[in-house]
């Protein structure tokens, strides 16, 4: 099983990421029977669950964490899931879309030490580049951590975003984190959003 | 290392912890969550008598250096508050604090025309932004859905004959979601509130 931990900050656009990126994990890894071995856990903050109204709509399986973080204060009922999941229809792949809260890298450093580092765990990051340098002045920490240690970065609503402001961006993201970037705009460039989920999912394919 | 291991030495007390709240086997769910790790999951029985009981909502407590409340715990930490809410006509309405921001959330059902439910969505979510913007509060996101009730078919009998009958769904289920930097929590919940009055 492999893991991929979709973080970044509140509004990046992980909920529009999430299916392309899904939809290309099916393709990649789905059986001859066109069974589904993607499985999705959306983490949500608070006890509404709006994103997982929208990927229930999906199709794909999804199951979900309400009312606390998984980075600190539901981090048992993750391991709950992941641990339901792999005895239940053993994916290929799950997708963990954290709250907008969330620093990634602390969810990947407690199940590497539940799993004894045996578990393949990708960290996927979206960032709001229209509005990430507003937003890293109000919670820098917070949205520096999300960063730290992303194998990849999707920087995300370039097209809401001046070009000097995407290259602001891009430069301070490279100075915290030495993952690949992507420049992507969901809404706007679906296909470049969807080539880029691609060679990322070949990519960690071809990670032991 | 087990699942069990894992817990044990991850989301248990800590040997000098004080919190006062350790040797119960309770069923009603109750929640301490300190960042140094230091979890609580507490489960109290109908007869349980420890004096934890005043809250029916989550609690949890992450301490800031210069956090004032009068928890026991010694250590430093950051301080965080989940609170459920009984209002009328709301299923679910809660506030807490994450990371520095305030979040509200809701449920609701409601009994009217979808295309006019919609209407009031828009105008009161455009109605909090504006209140958002004013404050200078920075809106992480604000989200909802309307998930419409659709038709339910029956089925009946008293022995001779199956009475089967369709009825068309009324109405919608709304569900919300906010976080934001700036206002506390009290102050949030009472504007969704008042702004999604006329829903």
């Amino acid at each position: 099983m492999k893991l991929i931990i979709l973080g970044g900050f509140l509004g990046s656009g992980k909920t529009s990421v999430l299916i392309p990126l899904a939809k290309e994990m099916v393709e990649s890894c789905g059986g001859a029977d066109g069974s589904t071995k993607v499985a999705i856990i959306e983490n949500e903050i608070g006890q509404v669950g709006v994103d997982t109204a929208f990927t229930e709509g999906s199709g794909l399986y999804t199951t979900e964490l309400f009312n606390g973080c998984v980075c600190c204060s539901i981090a048992s009922s993750l391991m709950d899931s992941l641990c339901k999941m792999e005895e239940t229809m053993h994916p290929e792949f799950v997708i963990l879309e954290t709250t907008g809260l969330a620093r990634p890298y602390d969810v990947a450093e407690q199940l590497w030490e539940y799993y004894d580092e045996n578990l393949n765990i990708t960290l996927i990051t979206v960032i709001d580049a229209s509005r990430w340098l507003r937003v890293r002045k109000v919670a820098g920490a917070l949205v520096e951590e999300q960063i730290d240690h992303a194998n990849y970065i999707l920087l995300n609503k370039i097209d809401a975003a001046d070009a000097a402001t995407t290259d602001e961006v891009e430069a301070a993201v490279k100075e915290i984190c030495d993952g690949k970037i992507y420049r992507v705009s969901t809404t706007t460039d679906p296909e470049g959003t969807a080539k880029a989920c691609k060679e990322m999912i070949t990519e960690v394919n071809s990670w032991e | 290392m087990s699942e069990k291991e894992f817990l044990d030495e991850n989301i248990e007390h800590d040997e000098d912890c004080e919190c006062g709240c350790h040797d119960h086997e309770h069923e009603h769910e109750h929640h301490h969550d300190h960042e140094h790790e230091h979890h609580h999951h507490h489960h109290h029985d109908d007869d349980c008598d420890c004096d934890e009981h005043e809250h029916h909502h989550h609690h949890h407590h992450h301490h800031d250096d210069d956090c004032d409340c009068d928890c026991d715990c010694e250590d430093e930490h950051d301080h965080d508050h989940g609170h459920s809410y009984e209002v009328e006509g709301y299923s679910i309405l809660e506030t807490h604090s994450h990371e520095g921001a305030t979040i509200c959330s809701f449920e609701k059902d409601v009994k009217k025309d979808v295309e006019a439910i919609k209407v009031a969505m828009e105008e009161s979510i455009k109605e909090l932004q504006d209140w958002l913007d004013s404050t200078g509060a920075l809106i992480g996101h604000v989200k909802g859905y309307i998930k419409e009730a659709g038709p339910i078919t029956t089925f009946s009998t008293t022995g001779s004959t199956l009475n089967i009958e369709a009825h068309e769904g009324i109405g919608a289920t709304v569900g919300f979601a906010s976080i934001v930097f700036g206002p506390e929590e009290e102050e949030l919940k009472d504007k969704v509130v008042e702004v999604f009055e006329r829903l």
